[in-house]
């Protein structure tokens, strides 16, 4: 794939927002990082309501699942509940190693559930594997 | 104020909780943060410089131990297995395995109990208790002197004791209480290996779960830690 990788990060702590933007430097490909810091927001720009009609279609979504408002489970509904966005893989991260939250999460349809990672060489490692898995290997659907 | 166990066992979640994740990304950014910001200084470091960065590693790496330590006191109660019952020497065995390279390098000498004790409770958490108490004993020890450490066990109509009697240091009967409050030292850090003050709170939380207690005698010349349990 030789067009521009565009990731959806859904994360409102600011300091995670940078950490995560550091850690995708690691991409080989060309990419481009759009960022919502709330549920809400996150929503109205992937369904690109209003001032939001620019917002490019992501080929993939993070979604950190502890939001404030409508939380990260809820917008993984959202996306999965509508007809062009649910083609899109969710990898959803969160800090919780509960089976239970596990569960709930992949009978949500997400692609993928990772632990947030501790450091930011964790997180470079699974950029790597994130670039490696779905831009090399996996064919994703076109719209 | 509401106490009663499944309010408390709540409260002891959310405790959990905030601990392991409220917490965790603070503590991420500053850990991350300061290697980003160290990253760019590398080379520029003055000694006084290299000075802050060794007080900031230590002191994350310690919030890191402490607050593991309060999780697993708190995990005591949250996540308790079901009572079994189990011989005594089974559980001890075991511990001095999981020892056995410490044993071998503080050239210690443990002397078993030669009984068959049954114990009723959570196995691992037993096991728990005395691999701190041995680890105690292995880790204050006197300087020159091997340690020698004696486990002894009696059993009465009511209660079945355990005792682990050492040649260490001791503890002067002034500070007895205080060494089973999370977090409290007695000797300066690193002098004594690199606890960090959590072992003997969490043995005694351990031993109050089960209805028992725990208990130190000074002596002489070393310690003996008492552990009682009903029977």
């Amino acid at each position: 794939m030789s067009k521009q990788i565009e990731i959806f990060l859904v994360e409102d702590n600011d300091g995670d927002v940078f950490l995560a933007k550091k850690a995708f430097e690691k991409m080989s490909r060309p990419y481009r990082i759009t960022v919502a810091n709330d549920g809400e927001t996150a929503i109205n720009m992937l369904k690109k309501e209003g001032v939001y009609k620019d917002v490019p279609r992501p080929h993939i979504i993070l979604l950190d699942i502890n939001l404030p408002g409508r939380d990260g489970k809820r917008v993984l509904l959202d996306v999965k509940e509508d007809n062009s966005l649910r083609l899109i893989p969710v990898i959803v991260f969160s800090s919780s190693k509960s089976p239970d939250d596990i569960y709930k999460v992949y009978s949500d349809l997400a692609s993928a559930y990772i632990c947030k990672p501790e450091t930011l060489d964790e997180f470079r490692d699974i950029v790597v594997a994130i670039e490696n898995f779905w831009f090399k290997y996996c064919r994703l659907a076109e719209v | 104020m509401e106490s009663n166990p499944a309010s408390i066992l709540h409260e002891l979640e959310d405790f959990v909780y905030l601990v392991s994740h409220d917490m965790a990304a603070p503590q991420r950014h500053v850990r991350e943060f300061t290697k980003l910001l160290l990253a760019t200084l590398e080379n520029n470091l003055s000694d006084e410089q290299k000075i802050y960065r060794g007080y900031i590693e230590d002191g994350l790496q310690k919030i890191e131990r402490m607050q593991s330590a309060l999780l697993q006191l708190s995990r005591v109660i949250t996540e308790g297995k079901e009572f079994s019952t189990f011989p005594l020497l089974d559980c001890l065995t075991n511990v001095v395995q999981a020892l056995q390279d410490k044993i071998h390098a503080k050239n210690a000498i443990i002397c078993l109990p030669d009984t068959d004790v049954r114990l009723t409770g959570d196995q691992q958490q037993i096991e728990t208790v005395f691999m701190v108490l041995l680890d105690n004993s292995l880790t204050f020890t006197r300087e020159y002197v091997a340690p020698e450490i004696k486990i002894c066990a009696d059993m009465s109509d009511k209660e079945i004791s355990i005792s682990i009697d050492d040649n260490g240091i001791g503890i002067s009967s002034e500070h007895a209480d205080k060494v089973f409050t999370m977090f409290r030292r007695l000797h300066k850090f690193g002098e004594y290996g690199d606890g960090i003050g959590a072992g003997l709170a969490i043995a005694k939380k351990i031993v109050s779960r089960h209805g028992g207690n725990i208990s130190i005698l000074s002596k002489d010349k070393g310690s003996v830690f008492v552990v009682r349990f009903l029977k």
